[in-house]
């Protein structure tokens, strides 16, 4: 640990609702850096999916991002973008929101574990 | 040939069982999430039935233009100890500061006397940043296991062709 304070450690990210953003910002997990770049995004009903999709690209760009929390009624707004990610870090994690809770089937890297569960595959 | 053919097929088992039991671990620390996340979201909503609507929002937060602040929660990654395996550390800054050094909590983005549960919300929230990490922690394990399955299979097709030829 000691030596982790030394180092200064990697963001955690956030694109998602009202909620989502005020409670995880209120835990800690916000930054404005030097360049007045946030390391998250509010969406609400205006937000058009252009610009969660860009953001979404900027925050995997960044290499001070380690983890881009998402919530998962957002992610499957951009799902194609999500699924064109297959690299560990930064490591794409799709939350519940007020009104979506969390659906398994949804999750991405479930969907790509259900795909190597094929019984075809195995058999042969 | 034969051999080999039977080692993979072991360690295909091994690994599809390990991977099985890690979506399980990760379905149900997704769930304790959402869990902390509602009843943060109940403090929340108490803290604007006290406060007012407005005064617990996205209007608080700050915005491009804002002072620059810095992260308190942040990740530290270290190699796992196995193949090419990562995984993440939390860390909560225990006196943040912000650029002019002046310690700084998100709290007083609110207000100066915020309701009590607004700091039970943060504490919730700390909470479900906690849950997240794990959560990544278990998708890279998730992750590797699945590249590993891929290559194996593919040396199972290779090993099962040649057997046939």
């Amino acid at each position: 640990m000691a030596l982790h304070s030394a180092i200064k450690g990697k963001l955690i990210s956030v694109i998602g609702d009202e909620d989502t953003c005020v409670g995880f910002l209120l835990g800690g997990v916000g930054e404005i850096n030097k360049n007045r770049h946030p390391n998250f995004l509010v969406v609400d009903k205006n937000t058009a999916v252009s610009e969660i999709e860009d953001c979404f690209k900027r925050f995997l760009k960044r290499d001070d991002i380690d983890i881009i929390l998402i919530n998962q009624n957002i992610a499957e707004l951009i799902r194609h973008v999500i699924d064109n990610h297959t690299q560990p870090i930064p490591a794409v994690l799709e939350i519940p929101s007020k009104d979506h809770p969390y659906d398994a089937s949804k999750d991405s890297i479930l969907r790509r574990a259900r795909g190597m569960f094929n019984p075809e595959d195995l058999v042969r | 040939m034969a051999e080999n053919l039977s080692k993979v097929c072991s360690i295909l088992d091994k690994l599809m069982l390990e991977t099985l039991m890690l979506i399980e671990k990760y379905i149900d620390l997704k769930i304790n999430l959402e869990t902390t996340m509602c009843d943060g979201e109940a403090h929340l909503a108490k803290s604007r039935y006290i406060m007012g609507q407005n005064c617990v929002s996205a209007l608080q937060l700050p915005i491009k233009d804002s002072a620059e602040f810095p992260a308190i929660a942040t990740v530290h990654s270290h190699d796992d100890g196995k193949f090419g395996g990562k995984s993440f550390d939390l860390e909560f800054e225990k006196n943040p500061k912000n650029e002019n050094g002046e310690s700084f909590d998100p709290l007083r983005w609110f207000g100066i006397l915020v309701p009590q549960d607004l700091h039970r919300a943060q504490m919730k929230y700390k909470q479900a940043v906690t849950w997240s990490v794990e959560c990544a922690n278990l998708q890279m394990e998730i992750h590797q296991n699945l590249v590993k399955i891929k290559q194996l299979k593919d040396y199972k097709l290779e090993c099962s062709t040649n057997k046939e030829e």
